[in-house]
């Protein structure tokens, strides 16, 4: 466990020297400005270019802005661009460290494989948490300063965390594909596969319901406006399975690597 | 005689190739092990085996005696050695120790001495900017932080301009554990290896300590060089005394050597041979003694040995 401390930090350092941090930092910042604005003038510039261009908005009602759309903006981009931005950041940080032998050095040294693991996924989804609050706070402030009504910041901060899970199940498969696979085009191929997948799952009535997908867009709604899903604890559990068996095996099948 | 590596039948194939074909090569503790061979001799598989980083697919091998869990009894510096590029030399080691087990002052104490020793010291710059010597010191470095029993370095010096190499020869030179170094330049092996291993082809041709082995492969035997043929042959003349081998690659020279009522060894060679062409007052382009040198041995043995199933 000493050991996993130690590279721990090895890893916030990695995560903020290669600007990782930054980078996803500025993505996630980014939609938490970007989403409000949207939301709140969408309709206004819509209608405004259709007026440019002589065409008649006369039969065409879009409905007014709504505070809860500045939310669901948001987070519909940080469940696309912002999945993306994690999958591109993701594909190499553990191939790197076992195709260039770094990863070794460090077993040699004493480092256990699943220490090494662990050491990536936390530093990560600790970065991911951090930024994730503060972008949600943003959110709640240009929403309270767009539109004057915003959902309590407890259900915000509850349904931030569902996101989070859901971020966390997209760097746990990266890592268990980087572990799997010998080249970072594969691994990123196979990563937006997966999305594709899941997507598709997502839409299948009741399976769908409890499948990580699900908390990157119907669940944190539902948390938002405080409502509570039969499907919100198997939701969680299902996630919270899925990434603690992609770290297991990310560590087994580290361990037994032949580079 | 204590031995620090052996390995029995060690073997690894990949799909088609033997990389390494059974081979049992002993390393004692604490020489200085030049592993000489061709490119795609196996040396790299070999080494790589021995750190654990790839597995064998037959035979095994020990480690101070010990056939299990040897990783920690090992340095290795691989081939093309990588680094996390965004931290200093300091940093690096400093990671490198404290997953040792290296804490406190004892730790600050081994990375500076190690950074003093390879020459690293008070250079601030992250290793993304390093030169190749530099990266290749510091892989030293990193590799007997937790001073290892044995040390395997792959390559460390074929790729240094000649200051380069002379810094990292003098390192190998002190590093004060069993050290087995791979390479194809054979005078670095000449001047700091004590034990040679000669490889080819997946096979171990050659083992043992370098003087025995140049001992082995010596001759008993001169070469002259005269300046024309008719001197070579007015020597060949009165050479009764010699045993002869005229080299079909130069009409003016010859190898020589001395008979048995001379006492067969070089310097009777050398002496006789002096003393008839001085009689015979011929004038001489060239005169050596023959001796072995690993290069000789290399060339011979790689020339003719290795494989004999490809
Ligand atoms: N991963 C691999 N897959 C297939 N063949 C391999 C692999 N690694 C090595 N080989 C083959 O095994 C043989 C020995 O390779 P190795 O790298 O051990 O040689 P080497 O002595 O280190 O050569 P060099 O001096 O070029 O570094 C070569 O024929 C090589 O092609
Ligand atoms: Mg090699």
């Amino acid at each position: 466990m000493t050991n996993f401390t130690i590279f721990l930090r090895k890893e916030i350092t990695e995560i903020i020297r290669t600007k990782w941090l930054l980078v996803i930092a500025c993505v996630f910042g980014g939609f938490s400005i970007l989403s409000p604005l949207t939301a709140r003038y969408v309709s206004e510039i819509l209608s405004f270019t259709l007026d440019a261009l002589g065409e008649d908005t006369f039969g065409l009602a879009l409905p007014p802005p709504d505070f809860t759309q500045s939310y669901m903006q948001f987070y519909g981009d940080i469940g696309q661009m912002g999945v993306i931005a994690l999958i591109l950041l993701s594909m190499n940080v553990l191939l790197r460290e076992l195709k260039s032998g770094t990863a070794f050095t460090m077993f040699m040294k004493g480092l256990a494989p699943g220490a090494f693991v662990l050491a990536k996924f936390t530093a990560r989804a600790v970065a991911l948490l951090l930024i994730l609050l503060v972008a949600v706070s943003m959110v709640q402030f240009y929403t309270y300063l767009l539109f004057e009504q915003i959902f309590p910041f407890a259900n915000l901060i509850s349904s931030a965390l569902l996101v989070w899970l859901y971020l966390l199940f997209i760097l746990s498969f990266m890592l268990f594909a980087g572990a799997l696979l010998k080249s970072t085009a594969i691994v990123a191929l196979l990563a937006f596969g997966l999305w594709i997948i899941m997507l598709i799952i997502g839409a299948i009535p009741r399976i769908g319901q409890i499948m990580p997908v699900a908390l990157s867009g119907v669940r944190p709604f539902e948390v938002l406006s405080g409502y509570h899903s039969e499907y919100l604890f198997w939701s969680i559990l299902v996630a919270v399975i899925l990434i603690a068996v992609l770290l297991v095996g990310c560590a087994r099948i580290v361990k037994n690597k032949e580079m | 005689m204590e031995i620090a590596v052996e390995t029995h039948e060690l073997s690894k194939i990949y799909k088609t190739t033997a990389a390494v074909a059974n081979i049992n090569l002993r390393v004692p503790k604490g020489a200085v092990c030049g592993f000489l061979g061709k490119n795609g001799a196996g040396k790299t598989t070999t080494m790589r085996m021995l750190v654990g980083l790839i597995k064998p697919t037959s035979g095994g091998f020990s480690i101070m005696g010990k056939n299990e869990n040897t990783t920690k009894l090992v340095g290795y510096l691989a081939d093309v050695p990588e680094f996390y590029s965004y931290m200093s030399a300091v940093e690096f080691l400093n990671l490198c120790g404290k997953i040792s087990g290296l804490t406190g002052p004892e730790l600050k104490t081994r990375t500076d001495e190690l950074l003093e020793k390879v020459g690293l010291k008070g250079v601030k710059t992250r290793i993304s900017g390093y030169s190749r010597g530099m990266r290749q010191r510091l892989g030293i470095a990193q590799a007997i932080i937790n001073r290892p029993d044995v040390v395997f370095l792959d390559e460390p010096i074929s790729a240094l301009d000649p200051v380069g190499r002379r810094d990292v020869t003098h390192i190998i030179n002190n590093l004060e554990t069993t050290v087995m170094f791979s390479t194809h330049i054979l005078s670095d092996v000449e001047n700091i290896c004590n034990y040679v291993i000669i490889m080819d082809k997946g096979k171990v041709l050659e083992q043992g300590w370098t003087a025995k082995i140049k001992e082995k492969y010596s001759r008993n035997a001169a070469k002259i060089t005269f300046f024309n043929p008719d001197d070579k042959a007015a020597f060949l003349q009165t050479s009764g005394k010699f045993n002869i081998k005229e080299l079909s690659s130069d009409p003016t020279a010859v190898e020589i050597s001395s008979t048995d009522e001379h006492g067969e060894n070089p310097e009777n060679t050398s002496k006789f041979a002096l003393a008839s062409l001085a009689e015979l007052a011929l004038p001489v382009k060239n005169f050596s003694v023959f001796e072995s040198t690993l290069d000789s041995i290399f060339y011979d043995l790689t020339e003719n040995g290795g494989r004999d199933n490809d």
